[in-house]
């Protein structure tokens, strides 16, 4: 018998990493420019008076941040605000359609995990398909590269501008 | 910029509640019966496509695309197999939003929503000879098949941009109309778009030295009215703006290639050298070789 969709299920998504390190490290690579580039995409937090923060310097609530390649610096992606940054462990912005993204950050099992919620998506049909579905996709690639480049250093983000359509871009 | 739309006929646009582009290269003829349109970009990924809006046929080839705006009607004729044409159409709400956001800033936005705003953005509406424009489209159309991280993000915000550089463009465009001295909205408008549509010409067939009876002609005027009223318009005769043109166009080969100066004035069309230093020195304030790619 087929089964009827609940869309009350995809205003919400919710994923997590464990990774081998420090609820500091890992609130650094979410709150600091310099951080968010190191594993995810360029990124420029910017004060309430606009003035830009330096790159170790942690983004506070309300200050705006803008996301771009790290092949095509030019390209902005996204922009938006943070909603929440208590400095510690919960970290929040808006993103895709202004929808926002929280950072939660606790250990678990003698393990830090990261938790990313990105919530009240709209449930029509394009929005599932466009953003619950490639946001989701989006996040599983950089929470495996954040792990990645904060246990080893290694960065699996494609360094080839040249090179469009993977995964890792 | 003015409130009001579509004065002309009692045409209510659709409503699109988010971004379409409609591109796929034609198995079959294909054709669609004149209906009405929202603001969107008409183009030909490749080949050659026609467009009617308002019964006017626009033929569109590559890095050529037709801005329509709402209100306006659209039909598609015997668009014959193999044709690849790409239609963009903008969630109806974005036009204003960014328009409203420019003008008064993303704060007032939250302080006073508006519900019934609806600007005119057919100062724009013609066909446009932009690579830029048409590479965007292009890349949109690759996005949509996209398997790279957060693709339908990248699409929005390049629609975003796209239509903040177009709303940028047809306000810098009412601006300029608004130097037409005729009484008539409807008959500033027509005169802006013929005038326009002339300068395009223009700056694509800069190097053949068009006429003023060329350009006279591609604005279906009378050269000595289109004369006037291109004054008008620019505040620059259209030698002059060809000059201009010419002469921005040898500071960008001389920046970015190794010909020399008989080369340059052969590729934009100008006969003599020598006068082509000094009016170079005039512009620039410096001689050609001051620009020249080390």
């Amino acid at each position: 018998m087929a089964q009827e969709f609940d869309l009350s299920k995809f205003t919400e998504f919710k994923l997590r990493v464990n990774v081998n390190t420090s609820i500091e490290n890992a609130y650094r690579a979410w709150a600091s420019s310099a951080g968010v580039g190191s594993w995810f995409l360029r990124a420029t937090y910017k004060d309430q008076d606009g003035k830009p923060r330096s790159g170790d310097e942690l983004a506070q609530e309300g200050d705006e941040y803008a996301l771009a390649f790290t092949t095509r610096p030019d390209m902005v992606i996204c922009t938006g605000k943070v909603l929440k940054a208590n400095g510690r462990d919960l970290f929040s912005f808006s993103f895709s359609k202004g929808c926002p993204v929280t950072i939660s950050i606790y250990r678990e099992q003698d393990e830090t995990i990261i938790q990313l919620i990105e919530s009240h998506l709209p449930t029509d049909e394009e929005t599932i398909r466009r953003h619950f579905i490639g946001d989701t996709k989006g996040w599983i690639f950089y929470l495996t590269n954040l792990k990645s480049v904060l246990e080893g250093g290694l960065d699996l983000r494609n360094k080839n501008a040249e090179l469009k359509s993977v995964i890792t871009q | 910029m003015p409130e009001t739309f579509n004065f002309r006929s009692e045409i209510t646009p659709p409503v699109y509640n988010d971004h379409f582009l409609f591109a796929e290269q034609l198995q079959r003829p294909y054709e669609c019966p004149e209906c009405p349109s929202n603001i969107g970009l008409l183009t030909a990924a490749s080949g050659s496509c026609h467009y009617f809006v308002n019964g006017a046929k626009n033929q569109l080839d590559q890095d050529q695309v037709f801005f329509i705006s709402r209100g306006s009607t659209l039909a598609v004729k015997s668009m014959a197999k193999g044709v690849y044409p790409a239609l963009l159409f903008f969630h109806s709400r974005l036009p204003d939003l960014v328009m409203f956001s420019l003008q008064y800033g993303g704060e007032v936005l939250l302080e006073k929503p508006f519900d019934t705003l609806p600007y005119d953005f057919s100062y724009l509406e013609r066909t446009h000879v932009d690579a830029g424009i048409f590479a965007t489209i292009v890349s949109l159309i690759d996005l949509g098949a996209s398997s790279s991280s957060f693709a339908a993000l990248q699409a929005d915000m390049t629609i975003r941009s796209l239509f903040e550089d177009l709303v940028l463009k047809n306000q810098e465009a009412y601006k300029h109309s608004q130097n037409i001295q005729a009484l008539k909205a409807a008959t500033r408008l027509e005169i802006f778009k013929r005038i326009s549509t002339a300068k395009d010409w223009m700056e694509a067939h800069y190097q053949g030295g068009p006429t003023l009876e060329d350009l006279a002609a591609v604005a279906s005027m009378n050269s000595q009215h289109f004369l006037r009223m291109f004054k008008q318009v620019y505040s620059i005769t259209p030698h002059q703006y060809l000059i201009d043109l010419k002469l921005k166009k040898a500071k960008q080969l001389l920046e970015n290639n190794e010909l020399t100066i008989n080369d340059i004035c052969q590729a934009i069309g100008f006969e003599s050298a020598f006068s082509f230093s000094v009016l170079f020195k005039r512009r620039f304030g410096l001689p050609p070789s001051h620009f020249r790619r080390t």
